[in-house]
């Protein structure tokens, strides 16, 4: 057995982050088409080039572990275990989504799956996931809480503050940087002053580490050392997954901002047809296997889909229901 | 399957935009994904993509402004997706 076959994970992990990847590629593209075809209307961030890290994160993670993530969300919440059709009609803001439409592609949420918040201000998550892995560490329960941020979150004061509270207390939490190449429009090079993410991981005292965030194993070797030593409690990890958002900032990007060699380099490195072949190539999947997994996926987003836009959106008296959790005692 | 491309709603405060430039021609092949025309808001110009593979039919004319939800260009979809046997 060769060193590289040695630190794969077993072929039913492989398997399952194919699955999920085909998943989140699917939902991705039917959102998409509804939008462009004028549909449906929402606010989209699109997530497609980045299913390798969720893959990675879905299989490595505990189903009681915790995430927070961003507005760009859709593969880490379908990774997480949210279901598909209250997350699909949350995104079409319908009354049988995840937050009965009220939050929206932007603020998805799913406690009983772990995805605690998706948060729409850029690095304001961050927090959050150390306060849930503060949380953790007082029960002892034992669970690990996930910050998932893009490259654009490392230069805000939140990222600081709270790795630096994290690292100080010992944190169970990973702080995942699926890095894009861009804030919005601004290219990584011309917002930080070091060469890596990851190279900030020092400034802390935590172990960092940087991979190819287009190639699920070794995202998920990356993401299994440091969930153990979250868990373990020796503290947390600053984990830098490199990656290309293939869509641009949001729906309607005509990213004219990326050079087109770099677009072009990065649609030939897109994780899922590459996935896909190598699960081949190594036997873990055959084609008739891989074509079935591609139809479910299509079948359960097609379903998903379906239901969510014959729902109802919620009425405008449920603006302030479900603010907050129990009023009395709280407010006047 | 006749495919309707209607002026998508891409911001909350969006109610019209112009379509300033078809970038497929009229009765052309697109793919998937290829970008069909520019539209122009107040905020922002995008590139909105053919939902499907198949034959371009225009309706919307270059520098008019409509509606949200309007009809501008329908898609003849393909047997097959680029690349599959039909």
């Amino acid at each position: 057995m060769s060193e590289r076959e040695a630190s794969l994970p077993p072929a039913h992990v492989r398997r399952r982050m194919y699955e999920l990847m085909t998943l989140i590629r699917s939902c991705d593209e039917r959102v998409r088409r509804g939008l462009s075809s004028g549909e449906f209307a929402c606010t989209y961030w699109p997530a497609t080039g980045q299913e390798a890290i969720a893959a990675g994160l879905g299989a490595a993670l505990r189903a009681d572990d915790l995430l927070v993530t961003t507005y760009r969300g859709l593969h880490d919440q379908v990774a997480k275990g949210v279901p598909l059709g209250p997350l699909v009609a949350e995104l079409l803001t319908r009354t049988t989504g995840v937050n009965k439409g009220k939050g929206g592609a932007m603020h998805i949420a799913h406690p009983p799956s772990g995805l605690v918040l998706s948060t729409g201000i850029v690095g304001s998550g961050i927090p959050i996931a150390v306060g849930v892995g503060l949380a953790a560490q007082l029960r002892g329960s034992g669970q690990v809480a996930v910050a998932s941020f893009g490259d654009g979150a490392t230069g805000t004061g939140s990222f600081h503050e709270a790795i630096n509270l994290a690292a100080l207390w010992r944190l169970p939490v990973v702080f995942l940087c699926q890095n894009n190449g861009y804030a919005e429009m601004t290219a990584t090079a011309h917002a930080q002053p070091v060469a890596a993410v990851v190279d900030r991981a020092a400034g802390y005292g935590i172990p960092g580490e940087r991979v190819d965030g287009n190639d699920p194993d070794t995202v998920h070797g990356a993401l299994a050392r440091a969930v153990e030593r979250a868990r373990s409690g020796a503290g947390p990890t600053l984990l830098e997954c490199t990656t290309f958002r293939l869509w641009g900032h949001y729906f309607g990007d005509a990213m004219t901002y990326v050079p087109a060699e770099q677009l072009e380099a990065a649609r030939l490195a897109e994780p899922v047809a590459r996935y896909r072949a190598r699960l081949l190539q190594d036997g873990v999947l055959e084609e008739a296997v891989a074509i079935e997994i591609e139809r479910q996926a299509l079948e359960e987003v097609g379903a998903a889909f379906a239901a969510a836009l014959a729902a109802d959106r919620p009425e405008p008296e449920e603006a302030f229901v479900d603010v907050y959790g129990e009023r009395s005692g709280v407010m006047a | 399957m006749t495919i309707h491309i209607r002026i998508p709603k891409l911001g909350m405060e969006m109610t019209e935009a112009t379509l300033t430039k078809w970038l497929i021609d009229d009765g052309a092949g697109v793919a998937q994904d290829q970008a069909l025309y520019v539209l122009e808001t107040d905020k922002v110009e995008s590139e909105v993509t053919a939902p499907v593979a198949g034959v371009l039919r225009r309706i919307g004319r270059e520098g008019e402004t409509y509606a949200v939800g309007e009809l501008v260009a329908e898609v003849l979809e393909a047997l097959a997706r680029p690349g599959e046997d039909p």
